[in-house]
């Protein structure tokens, strides 16, 4: 009985060491067994049903911290990222680096013209939520929350997300990468009223 | 003096130059971003080989007086709503800062700026950040926004620095940065070496050291816009 017990708590001890040291060493492999850096493809125009449809390919995808490299198969290939490690590779964008890609921005904050990222290229941007609100950079600008349409932003000092319809209580239908315990989707949202969201515009849609 | 002398002399003359130049190093910046001379580090750092730069800190009780540059970062980044009772200005070699909390510490925020902080200032970059259990989770990458004269991304992080710690250093290319520990904030530390504005990271050798210069720990702090 004794040996028994002494057995058991071992084999907690192993136990527990093993998951220990797998939390630490948490990663997958997704960014690095699907993700590339290629050059983006200059663009000569935007337009919101376009951003539309970029925005739904990530819709069901997954969330990473400091991220945005994401497939197109409507599941989290990494679910369950530790939050705020941008070193575990995950599959999705973070919200800063779901709209950078989304409203094809260049990496030079000075440069206002298009670039498309295909959804496989890992790229954030130099933007964090908190710079987009207050329009930083030259392909942005800040716009009244009530002037906000399709594929505008709503930001915050630690959030953004883009509108893809208004509700007319009001509200709106966000996309938005939201979280690593939600992924990238669509939730109905009430930023629009909140004193800690601005509203921000990528400028030069074509229509 | 022979033609056979004179020419043994300018050789040597030649060779001597040459020699100065290949073993010259990049002197490093004994002048901070507002033009002012860096102070001396008033102690002697272990581990540090190469010259060393102090940050000038100050921490501005804004409950007892409106600083201009604490102002100007509120005014032009932040909502003038944000109720801060301390902030930490920071002039380095390649930028300068602002960064304040909360009053009960939670959230921290800051701006950036290439130039010196004065009341003129063009912030070109800020950061917001939580703390959690009294520690930020995330650095709060910022770059992109910031450039030197010569146009180079300026990186800029906040870290947090261990109990003993009085000193952080990051190391450059010729010297290494030295920021004081003030104010009971984390450290907004700066560097043009190593940002990689592509991936949007930045890395930042750093030391960190105790009040008599002791090396406590040493890592590289690998950042990431995020968020």
């Amino acid at each position: 009985m004794r040996m028994s017990r002494r057995s058991l708590a071992l084999l907690a001890a192993a136990f527990y060491l093993t998951a220990a040291g797998a939390a630490d060493a948490y990663h997958t492999r997704f960014v690095a067994t699907n993700c590339n850096y290629n050059d983006p493809q200059p663009t000569s125009y935007i337009t919101r049903d376009g951003s539309t449809t970029v925005a739904l390919r990530a819709r069901f995808e997954g969330y990473q911290w400091a991220g945005g490299c994401w497939n197109d198969n409507d599941r989290d290939d990494s679910p369950g990222d530790p939050t705020e490690d941008p070193k575990t590779g995950g599959e999705g964008g973070d919200c800063s680096g779901f709209t950078f890609k989304v409203w094809r921005e260049a990496l030079s904050e000075s440069d206002a013209s298009f670039d498309q990222w295909n959804m496989l290229r890992f790229v954030h941007g130099p933007y964090t939520a908190a710079r987009f609100k207050r329009g930083d950079g030259a392909p942005n600008t800040t716009v009244s929350k009530a002037a906000a349409i399709r594929m505008d932003a709503f930001a915050s000092d630690s959030h953004i997300g883009l509108v893809y319809a208004a509700n007319p209580d009001g509200s709106d239908q966000i996309i938005e990468a939201k979280g690593e315990a939600y992924g990238t989707n669509i939730w109905t949202r009430t930023y629009r009223g909140s004193s800690s969201y601005g509203g921000v515009r990528r400028i030069g849609w074509s229509s | 003096m022979s033609r056979r002398r004179r020419v043994l002399t300018v050789l040597a003359s030649g060779l001597s130059l040459v020699g100065a130049a290949c073993g010259h190093r990049p002197q490093p910046p004994i002048h901070l971003v507002d033009g002012s001379t860096a102070d001396e580090v008033p102690v002697t750092l272990e581990g540090v080989d190469v010259p060393a730069v102090l940050n000038r800190t100050r921490v501005v009780d804004l409950a007892r007086y409106a600083d201009v540059r604490v102002t100007s970062c509120l005014r032009q980044r932040w909502s003038a709503r944000i109720v801060a009772r301390a902030a930490v200005v920071r002039i380095g070699t390649a930028g300068s800062s602002v960064t304040f909390g909360s009053p009960e510490g939670r959230e921290i925020y800051g701006c950036d700026s290439s130039s010196g902080a004065s009341r003129r200032t063009a912030w070109c970059g800020l950061a917001f950040g939580r703390r959690v259990g009294h520690r930020l989770s995330d650095p709060r990458l910022d770059l992109g926004g910031c450039r030197t004269r010569e146009g180079h991304p300026i990186a800029f992080a906040w870290v947090e620095p261990g109990p003993r710690t009085r000193f952080v250093l990051v190391r450059r290319p010729s010297f290494a940065e030295v920021y004081e520990v003030a104010g009971d904030l984390p450290i907004r530390i700066t560097t043009s070496d190593n940002v990689d504005v592509a991936r949007s990271r930045a890395r930042f050798p750093v030391s960190e050291h105790s009040s008599s210069g002791d090396l406590l720990r040493r890592y590289e702090l690998d950042a990431n816009v995020a968020g």
